[in-house]
């Protein structure tokens, strides 16, 4: 056993720049395609803690098949409904930059609510919010931070409301880094300034979210809210999840049919290089079985080397894709996902993987290569030896 | 065991440590609290994360749905056009 170990790899040393040439192609196969299996699956996870603090329940004014501001009374007549934990009045919505066409997330935030300031001091290392209440401030995500300095925006901007007045709102400071997924092209203010920069009147409201207390009477609730008022539109948080996994599979088998068409077309140059009859290997093989070594035995040992290599080249790829995404953010592949049409966004990562899905890579790699590889090797040694060196 | 194999051996399962090693690398808590907590805050899907087409048009869409904008967007029928 051992001299036959020691014999595949005095094999895998006498071919070293064969092997070695495609270590490095494999690996870099194996490396985009585990960056784009990372930088996916990380921002799922990404999005899953963020969708699990969602509400249950969004309710929108729909009307002539637009979303309008809703009243504030809705807030209370969503209270009124049993089984209903919480309902509040969201203030939200896109400040148009014409110029160069960019959008910023107007949101106004309950400063005066504690669990949202203790939630924001998270995310904002210096907030005090009594400081913040005494002037218009705003606090900024990291892509419109990039933009403010860009156009020298330092201290102040002035948003235009459709009154025509001029809102001068301060920067008081950018939110985490970590939270670009949510927040890059975010602002967050007051909510009597995001009204007034958005235009909503006092008693109105963007659109009102509701928890329910028990999962089992969501179904109810979204019927009895029906009931209520004609003109809505309920978007449950399994609406939002359904549609995030329908982007992530949608973009994830883009790339994935991509992948498959370049991994074929690799599997059938080696099948082809490994068929030609004059090649090495197939020299190699008839020598062995001219040597008296059994078929079984060649296989194993075609197999074991080629494995090394394949094995080899799979862990390498992965690693270097995992110190990509996980340290240097997923680079360019991030935009797959994350689109660059709107503020510019370059989040970090933190890399979370489905080991099951992992190991199916594995398989789906390994095998077509190995017999790729050792299929033609195989039919070599059925053949007549002296024939294959002739 | 020739030195060769020895080597291989101990090389191979270095290898193979490390691997699994790095690959164990948890999820950071920190970045899950934060996001966690951004999204208590505005109880807001992750609209930064739509990509540009989509985002184009959500932003188109909540335009006419008259959420009131400071510039409302000029739609022109060339911009429609790029947008499809």
């Amino acid at each position: 056993m051992l001299t036959k170990l020691h014999f595949a790899l005095v094999l895998l040393l006498r071919y070293k720049n064969k092997h070695l040439l495609l270590f490095f192609l494999m690996s870099f196969l194996v490396s985009v395609v585990s960056s784009v299996f990372f930088i996916s699956s990380s921002l799922q996870k990404d999005i899953a803690q963020t969708l699990d603090a969602q509400a249950d329940i969004t309710l929108q004014r729909f009307e002539a098949g637009r979303v309008l501001n809703a009243p504030q009374s809705w807030v209370d007549d969503a209270l009124d409904i049993e089984g209903v934990s919480q309902a509040q009045g969201r203030v939200y919505g896109m400040h148009f930059y014409e110029p160069l066409e960019e959008y910023f997330l107007v949101y106004g935030v309950d400063l005066y609510d504690t669990q949202v300031v203790q939630e924001l001091q998270k995310v904002v290392d210096t907030l005090d919010t009594e400081k913040f209440l005494e002037r218009k401030n705003m606090l900024i995500g990291s892509g419109v931070k990039r933009f403010f300095d860009e156009f020298a925006y330092t201290d102040y901007y002035i948003f235009r409301p459709p009154d025509r007045s001029r809102e001068k709102i301060y920067i008081y400071g950018v939110l985490d880094k970590q939270t670009d997924v949510l927040s890059n092209d975010m602002v967050l203010m007051s909510m009597q300034n995001a009204k007034k920069v958005l235009g909503v009147e006092d008693d109105f409201v963007t659109d009102v979210v509701i928890k329910v207390a028990n999962p089992k009477e969501l179904t109810t609730i979204v019927n009895k809210l029906k009931m209520l008022h004609f003109n809505v539109r309920i978007i449950t948080k399994e609406d939002i999840q359904r549609y995030y996994k329908n982007i992530f599979n949608y973009k994830g088998g883009l790339f994935l049919a991509l992948y498959i068409v370049t991994l074929l077309s690799f599997m059938l140059i080696l099948y082809q290089r490994y068929s030609l009859t004059k090649s090495d290997e197939l020299q190699e093989v008839a020598i062995l079985r001219l040597s008296g070594w059994k078929i079984d035995e060649i296989v194993w040992l075609k197999l074991f080397e080629n494995f090394v290599v394949v094995v080899s080249a799979f862990m390498s790829g992965v690693m270097v894709a995992f110190v990509y995404v996980e340290f240097f953010g997923g680079g360019v592949l991030q935009a797959l996902f994350l689109g660059d049409e709107n503020l510019h966004m370059c989040t970090s990562l933190s890399v979370d993987f489905d080991s099951a899905s992992l190991f199916g890579l594995f398989l789906f790699f390994t095998l077509p290569y190995l017999g790729a590889v050792v299929l033609p090797l195989y039919r070599a040694t059925t053949k007549d030896a002296m024939e294959i060196l002739r | 065991m020739s030195v060769l194999v020895r080597r291989f051996l101990v090389g191979f399962s270095a290898f193979f440590l490390s691997f699994f090693m790095l690959l164990s690398t948890p999820y950071s808590q920190t970045r899950a609290d934060k996001l966690s907590a951004m999204s208590h805050i505005t109880q807001l899907p992750s609209l930064s994360y739509l990509s540009g087409y989509l985002q184009q048009r959500v932003a188109l869409y909540r335009d006419s749905s008259s959420l009131l904008y400071p510039n409302m967007l000029q739609e022109s029928k060339r911009d429609f056009v790029y947008a499809y």
